[in-house]
């Protein structure tokens, strides 16, 4: 069956009777797949999505395979194998990769379908925040864009977390950082909190 | 500006049609905002789709309007199951009063 986009397959759907159908006629709702039109490994088509990298939230796991849907609306399949690096604050295994997890993976598009991630990175973070306390086991962060005190982000400290300073080696010395300087941190999301695990944080002073 | 490419009259009438609809005002709450994800015209028709909050569960709503006089011609609901694989298809005009 060729292919469709979202907006003709939800067209040809609801207009339809009631039932189930196949993800096999969803066309655009899940990864496209491969063909000899397809762009160069890496390089994205242009205006359109590049085939070598997905992200979205994870909305089922079957064995190794995670059911997730994309910011764009698209439903994709991504198969872990045995290869694929995880990272989740640390590198970790699929044991610890659960339903409601974000993730932007790197990889190549399958003949059937589905996305073969390479690396996969999930809950992770990359954000400008203000220091506004620090506590032995956590940091209170404002983030930089916002210029209030309502929406602070609760950072956790966990073995992993650093402090590179001035492009330092990293350090697990927290004590140098101070109240009211702009971070650049990364690390993982609670999902649906305010909450996160802080592994790297990039400190100019 | 207008939306989804589309003139500001169109939006009008086709969301305005799907907001005044019983299956609509039934199931607002459930949805994980009031604003449309999408919207788009096909054959006169015009089309509304919105994301269902059901925590990790995904779900879509699509309403169908007619673009003349903004009534309700259907709704539907899909669920796709959690691999992927199959989506539900539930007609919400069915149960609406």
């Amino acid at each position: 069956m060729s292919q469709v986009n979202r907006r003709e397959f939800l067209t040809r759907t609801v207009l339809s009777g009631a039932g189930v159908v196949s993800a096999a006629s969803l066309g655009q709702l899940v990864a496209p797949a491969v063909d000899a039109a397809s762009p160069v490994p890496g390089e994205a088509e242009q205006g359109g999505r590049n085939p070598n990298f997905a992200e979205g939230k994870i909305i089922g796991i079957n064995g190794s395979v995670l059911t997730a849907q994309s910011s764009q609306l698209l439903v994709q399949r991504i198969q872990i194998t045995n290869s694929t690096r995880i990272w989740k604050v640390r590198d970790t295994t699929l044991d610890n990769v659960q339903v409601n997890d974000r993730f932007y993976a790197r990889g190549v598009p399958g003949s059937d379908g589905t996305f073969i991630a390479e690396t996969i990175w999930v809950n992770i973070v990359n954000i400008h925040t203000v220091l506004a306390s620090v506590a032995s086991d956590r940091l209170i962060l404002n983030q930089a864009h916002l210029h209030q005190t309502g929406d602070q982000l609760i950072g956790h400290i966990v073995p992993e977390t650093v402090v590179i300073r001035n492009l330092a080696p990293p350090t697990h010395d927290l004590s140098q950082l101070k109240v009211g300087s702009h971070l650049q941190i990364i690390g993982a999301w609670h999902p649906d909190t305010n909450e996160i695990d802080v592994v790297k944080i990039f400190s100019a002073v | 500006m207008a939306a989804w490419g589309l003139a500001p009259d169109v939006v009008r009438t086709v969301v305005g049609g799907t907001k005044r609809s019983p299956v609509y005002r039934g199931i607002r709450a459930q949805l994980s905002s009031p604003c449309p994800t999408d919207v788009w015209i096909e054959d006169r028709r015009g089309f509304v789709q919105y994301e269902l909050e059901q925590g990790p569960h995904l779900a879509w709503v699509v309403f169908v309007v007619d673009l003349h006089g903004g009534d309700l011609v259907t709704a539907k609901c899909l669920c796709p199951d959690d691999a992927g694989e199959q989506i539900t298809v539930t007609d919400l005009t069915a149960s609406a009063v």
